[in-house]
């Protein structure tokens, strides 16, 4: 039994790296370094629950740090290492977590004490140790430092769910309350609470409880049908309702069926995929068994980008470990279920996440997409019905299994229930990982959650790439309004754009994206959006003609219309969207301004009077551009021929006496207002 | 013999066999359409976008294109609406950017579906910066794939896309020697329909696999 299961770790691509299939059976690739608990084989869900909860709620005080990708970026291993060495007496255990989502404020550090209170530290560096250490000695009189972020009690002493289970009791950073309050953590509450290599912790947490009543409780036929009501949306762009395709599999006289959960997130500005996984994989797992177990699948993969070192590292332990507890295998739990999945690690491009370009790859050819009917439902991998998934969407189902379909619709609007998690990125001040119920405000994401500035925020980007520009205003963050305003949710991606950025520069950025990330076979979209990108180039460098808007109007419109897929068909939106919204803006630029004085070709630097004549300017710039006059009075100018916009004598000027014109004078200075 | 099905293409019904696709059917009836990647032994692949044609879909025209479009009792479609000119304008001007092709006749083909062309002056600027952009840009190919498809079929299997989006290119993938790496049937250089691939594979694909 563990020979077997020890095979199942290394991914495919892994095994393909090899020479031959034999070698790497003698040699399982990565697994020589680990250890799981030692569990006896097909542990009960009790026994695994009072393991979990010796380590999450014990008498000792557990010190979590968070070195998710985004904690170890701002030097969380550091800190985790340091804490570790320490010689605790055994009084405190400190864990590696993932992330709660509050990623401006990394590294976090969270300390619970056996009296069940929770405290929370953001931005941690050496300087606070010893607060740490006395908190979780529990030496008295440390209670009121300034560097705690907040105070949490547990509803009921050694019992914890999820985040939401707690109750704020001080808060000392009220940004943290803001960053908080308004979400609902139904999905995502385990996530850095728990060590996401610990089975048991997540056991402990209320995981597996919907694996159990799903395999002894429900028929597969209910399974489907508590999803189909609970009417949860496809979290992967489209929003497809997850019970219909479910049911469609369920159907099909085919009875060879698979699972893929699609991991391989390529939105720039979406990560929600990668925090799940590395904070709390068991709960990706956990909706993929009770999908496999609705459809009849025994068979799944999960398909996940190798950009995701961590993700896919906490993957392979996290299927080695539910292997070896019998979760993963056969006879799961002891029922007639079997199940097993493989990781498959693809290349990382945004294409290849399109469901029928990853079925090409997973057949081992070149990620190019299919003409879709066949559906992959109906049609998928090795051309039997394939559920594919996105992982948020998986991670959706145990809680509604658990907890019913109606309760699920408590939140959210009657055609979005649920809960979203969005990702904010951009001009904010607080960036973060979130989740808020589907129909939540932009007003309430924006300037509450993120302390965005409501009057220097001009658009908001939604759904990635192939999302769309709006202005921001008001609305209601769900499916329907969105699609309205010209966006999509997609994945969740959502960016905030302030007064500083020019939207012809940021919609060319896009472009310029999408035609590099294009599968090319279409000549439209890989050509097309080469024309595009070099009609805006043309914009932002001041070469505009006159037909050149109805040009990109026409032409996007052609890239929609013959492109082959989804990629081709959403490719232009950032463009339509940025023409409807942002009009003026490109009509401007076709006239050679730029109103966001950021396009360099359009700009000139100028010194206005009175001009202290401290020279820093002079000082400072690279080319030789800021010079004194001849002629007249001797006063400093920037010779506008030498000037290569670097912004420099701007920033250094300590009188603001340096005006950023583009032509005409038009929209001066625009960057003084944020 | 096959029972026909009737379709109706620009208000004429046609009678047509079953197991075609739309642009086979308009073929067998003389209507013209341009089509550039379309080969009737491989089948479509809606590479070129040229043969688009507006269909009906229960309530409104949709473009669809015709080489990939399965004929079925009583499809209509439409072959020449003001759309569908502007589509094939476009996809018309990006394939031309690869101009000059070997085939004097495609190029031809192509400029007929162009209906405004640009002063000169834009343009230059325009096709400089695309040239720019796309990094590795080759004068007289579209990359439209039939050489891959050909050689597969009939072939060694030795021609390959390599990378994607601005960089895609075709590559012949060499084994030791000439000899391993084509088999010099020309199949390739003969279905190329710019005519780009000359006097071989071996010295027309030099881009490699690194
Ligand atoms: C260009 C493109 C990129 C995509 N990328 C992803 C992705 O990164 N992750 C994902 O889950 N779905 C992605 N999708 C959507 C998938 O094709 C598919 O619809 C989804 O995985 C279905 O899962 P869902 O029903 O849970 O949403 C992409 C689609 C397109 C057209
Ligand atoms: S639309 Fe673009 S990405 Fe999609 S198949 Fe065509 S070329 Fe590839």
């Amino acid at each position: 039994m563990i020979s077997r299961s020890e095979l199942k770790g290394p991914s495919v691509h892994k095994y393909q790296v090899c020479k031959s299939g034999l070698e790497s059976k003698k040699n399982p690739i990565g697994l020589a370094t680990y250890k799981v608990p030692d569990f006896p084989v097909n542990v009960s869900l009790e026994s695994l629950i009072a393991e979990g909860k010796i380590t999450l709620c014990s008498n000792q005080s557990r010190i979590n740090v968070g070195v998710a990708t985004c904690g170890r970026a701002a030097g969380a291993m550091d800190i985790y290492n340091n804490l570790e060495k320490r010689d605790w007496c055994g009084a405190v255990r400190v864990f590696k977590v993932g992330c709660i989502g509050a990623c401006y404020a990394e590294p976090l550090v969270h300390i619970r004490t056996p009296e069940g209170k929770h405290y929370f530290y953001g931005n941690v560096d050496m300087s606070i140790f010893w607060h740490i250490i006395k908190t979780a000695e529990e030496k008295p009189g440390t209670k009121t430092l300034p560097f705690l972020w907040a105070i949490t009690q547990e509803s009921k002493t050694g019992i914890l769910r999820g985040i939401q289970d707690m109750e704020l009791i001080k808060v000392q950073n009220s940004g943290f309350r803001d960053f908080f309050q308004p979400q609902v953590r139904r999905i995502s509450g385990r996530c850095g609470l728990i060590d996401p290599e610990n089975i048991a912790e997540f056991a402990a947490m209320g995981g597996f409880g919907a694996l159990e009543k799903a395999l002894f409780r429900l028929k597969r036929k209910q399974i489907i049908d508590i999803i189909r009501t609970s009417g949860l949306r496809g979290r992967g762009g489209a929003g497809f309702p997850t019970g219909d395709k479910m049911n469609i599999a369920y159907e099909n006289a085919d009875l060879v069926r698979y699972v893929i959960a699609n991991a391989d997130e390529g939105d720039p500005g979406a990560y929600m995929d990668r925090v799940l996984l590395e904070s709390d994989p068991f709960s990706v797992l956990e909706g993929m068994m009770i999908t496999a177990l609705a459809i009849g699948a025994s068979q799944g993969y999960i398909y996940v980008r190798h950009e995701y070192p961590m993700a896919v590292h906490a993957l392979k332990k996290a299927i080695n470990c539910a292997h070896k507890v019998g979760f993963l295998g056969n006879n799961v739990l002891g029922s007639s279920f079997s199940f097993d999945i493989t990781l498959v690690e693809s290349g990382g491009a945004f294409i290849c996440g399109e469901e029928t370009a990853m079925l090409q790859i997973m057949g081992g050819k070149r990620g190019e997409p299919q003409l879709r009917p066949p559906y992959p439902v109906r049609q998928g991998f090795q051309n039997h019905p394939t559920v594919i998934n996105n992982i948020e969407t998986l991670a959706n189902i145990p809680w509604i299994i658990l907890n019913g379909a109606e309760a699920y619709r408590e939140l959210g609007t009657p055609k979005s229930p649920g809960t979203k998690i969005f990702c904010l990125a951009g001009d904010i001040k607080r960036m973060g990982f979130i989740e808020v119920p589907l129909g939540t405000s932009t007003k309430v994401l924006i300037e509450k959650i993120g302390a965005g500035d409501k009057e220097s925020i001009k658009a908001l980007q939604i759904g990635g790439p192939s999302g769309g520009i709006v202005p921001y205003k008001d609305f209601s963050l769900d499916y329907e309004t969105v699609e309205s305003a010209g966006a999509i949710i997609g994945s969740g991606g959502l960016v905030t754009l302030n007064k500083k950025r020019c939207m012809v520069d940021i919609a060319r950025h896009m472009v310029n994206f999408m035609a590099s990330e294009s599968c090319g076979k279409c000549s439209i979209c890989r050509g097309g959006l080469l024309e595009l990108e070099a009609r805006l180039l043309t914009l932002t460098s001041g070469k505009g003609y006159p037909s050149i808007l109805t040009e990109i109007e026409a032409l996007s419109k052609a890239i929609s219309s013959i492109s082959l897929c989804g990629f081709g068909k959403t490719a232009a939106t950032p463009v339509t969207t940025t023409l409807t919204y942002f009009r003026d803006e490109y009509e401007a630029h076709v006239n050679g301004k730029c109103p966001a004085v950021f396009c360099k070709p359009l700009i000139n630097f100028e010194i206005v009077l009175p001009c202290r004549e401290c020279h820093a300017c002079h000082s400072v710039c690279p080319s030789g551009a800021v010079k004194r006059r001849t002629d007249k009075n001797e006063r400093l100018v920037v010779d506008s021929k030498l000037c290569i916009k670097c912004w420099a004598c701007y920033e250094a000027c300590p009188f603001d006496r340096i005006r950023i014109v583009s032509e005409e004078l038009h929209g001066k200075d625009d960057r003084n207002h944020s | 013999m096959e029972k026909m099905i009737e379709i109706i293409v620009d208000g004429n019904s046609l009678a047509v066999t079953p197991t075609i696709i739309v642009l086979q059917a308009l073929q067998e009836h003389d209507i013209d359409i341009p089509a550039l990647c379309y080969h009737q032994a491989l089948g479509g692949s809606g590479n070129c976008g040229m043969c688009m044609v507006e269909v009906w879909n229960t309530n409104s025209w949709e473009p669809r294109h015709a080489c990939l479009l399965p004929v079925k009792d009583g499809l209509i479609i439409k072959t020449a609406t003001p759309r569908l000119k502007l589509l094939r304008n476009w996809a018309a001007k990006v394939l031309l950017r690869h101009r000059p092709f070997n085939n004097i006749r495609v190029e031809e083909l192509l400029a007929k579906q162009i209906q405004d062309e640009m002063q000169s002056q834009e343009d230059e600027w325009l096709e400089g910066s695309i040239k720019k952009l796309a990094d590795n840009w080759s004068d007289g190919c579209v990359l439209c794939g039939l050489c891959i498809k050909i050689c597969s079929k009939v072939g060694k299997n030795r021609l390959t896309y390599l990378r994607r989006g601005k960089k895609l290119c075709i590559s012949l993938v060499r084994g030791q020697d000439d000899n391993a790496s084509c088999g010099n049937c020309r199949a390739c250089s003969h279905i190329c329909p710019t005519g780009f691939i000359t006097p071989n594979p071996q010295q027309t694909f030099t881009e490699i696999l690194i």
